[in-house]
């Protein structure tokens, strides 16, 4: 039972190491060099895109054990007695409580209960998750040429059209409010 | 703010590689959040700005998200009229209170 418990803490700890390991990388998404592309040489013109870069994580963990209370034997005790004077009186026709006179669920139900010599009177679990998510988004194009610097920005339509109808939704709905409570 | 905080929270301007062409020089420059917790974190990266060096001049030219301006100014005149209709329904609202008593 020991060397179980320790191989589970072992293998925990080590997955968390890799965890922690994972998280540290994170800062690497913090350089300029995961912002900036490599320069590339396009007709005499070096050029760099610019994007921004968005990346978060999270893991967790947990791992517990538990061993049976010191008042188990007092219970136990207590249950026997109980039992014992059930185990006397019944003398039914019903399957079930056949099995309980010749201590078939009874003696499963002890078993389980009852702590066993090698110790194994012990429970434990443990499990971990994690999650994450990264996105990047094209920003501008930087030209580097003999001539000077020039950064053009790279536009996205597509999400202005979303927030234009957006806007537009909104202000809609927010306009037929204010005519309607003017007519009031 | 503590120094653990400090460790926890992190914006900060970096410099990347200088691209040298001709007399020309260009610097550019981006700017990281870091939010960290004990089993996780946060990075957002984005680009600022491009220092120019010919010469002895220099000059910084700033690199505008434009599709993220024009996001937040469309967002912001959303919410603006948002507001106003808010105004206005419980400017209203009162003027029925008062026609009442």
């Amino acid at each position: 039972m020991k060397e179980t418990f320790d191989q589970l803490t072992a293998t925990s700890v080590e997955t968390q190491k890799q965890a922690i390991q994972l998280i540290e990388k994170l800062l690497t998404v913090a350089q300029p060099g995961a912002v900036f592309s490599e320069p590339m040489e396009v007709e005499g013109r070096t050029i760099i895109t610019a994007s921004e870069v968005n990346l978060g994580l999270g893991v967790g963990f947990g791992f517990g054990g538990g061993t049976t209370p010191s008042d188990w034997k007092q219970e136990k005790e207590e249950k026997k007695g109980k039992k014992g004077s059930r185990r006397h009186h019944a003398k039914s026709a019903d399957p079930h409580e056949r099995v309980e006179l010749e201590g078939g669920a009874d003696a499963e139900e002890e078993a389980a209960d009852e702590p066993s010599a090698s110790g194994e009177d012990a429970g434990m679990g443990g499990g971990g998750g994690g999650g994450g998510g990264a996105s990047g988004r094209p920003i501008a194009v930087i030209s580097v040429g003999e001539d000077g610097v020039e950064v053009e920005p790279v536009v996205d339509a597509t999400k202005i059209a979303l927030a234009f109808f957006t806007a537009l939704g909104s202000m809609a709905f927010m306009l037929m409010k204010m005519r309607k409570a003017a007519e009031r | 703010m503590t120094q653990e905080q400090q460790q926890r929270v992190e914006w900060r301007t970096t410099s990347g590689e200088t691209v040298t062409v001709g007399e020309v020089a260009a610097t550019p420059q981006s700017q990281a959040l870091t939010v960290r917790w004990p089993r996780g974190g946060w990075v957002w990266n984005r680009p600022v700005a491009v220092l120019v060096a010919r010469g002895e001049e220099e000059k910084r030219i700033p690199i505008v998200d434009v599709t993220r301006v024009a996001q937040l100014g469309l967002y912001g005149l959303s919410l603006a009229f948002g507001i106003l209709g808010l105004l206005m329904w419980v400017a209203g609202r009162d003027k029925d209170d008062e026609r009442d008593i």
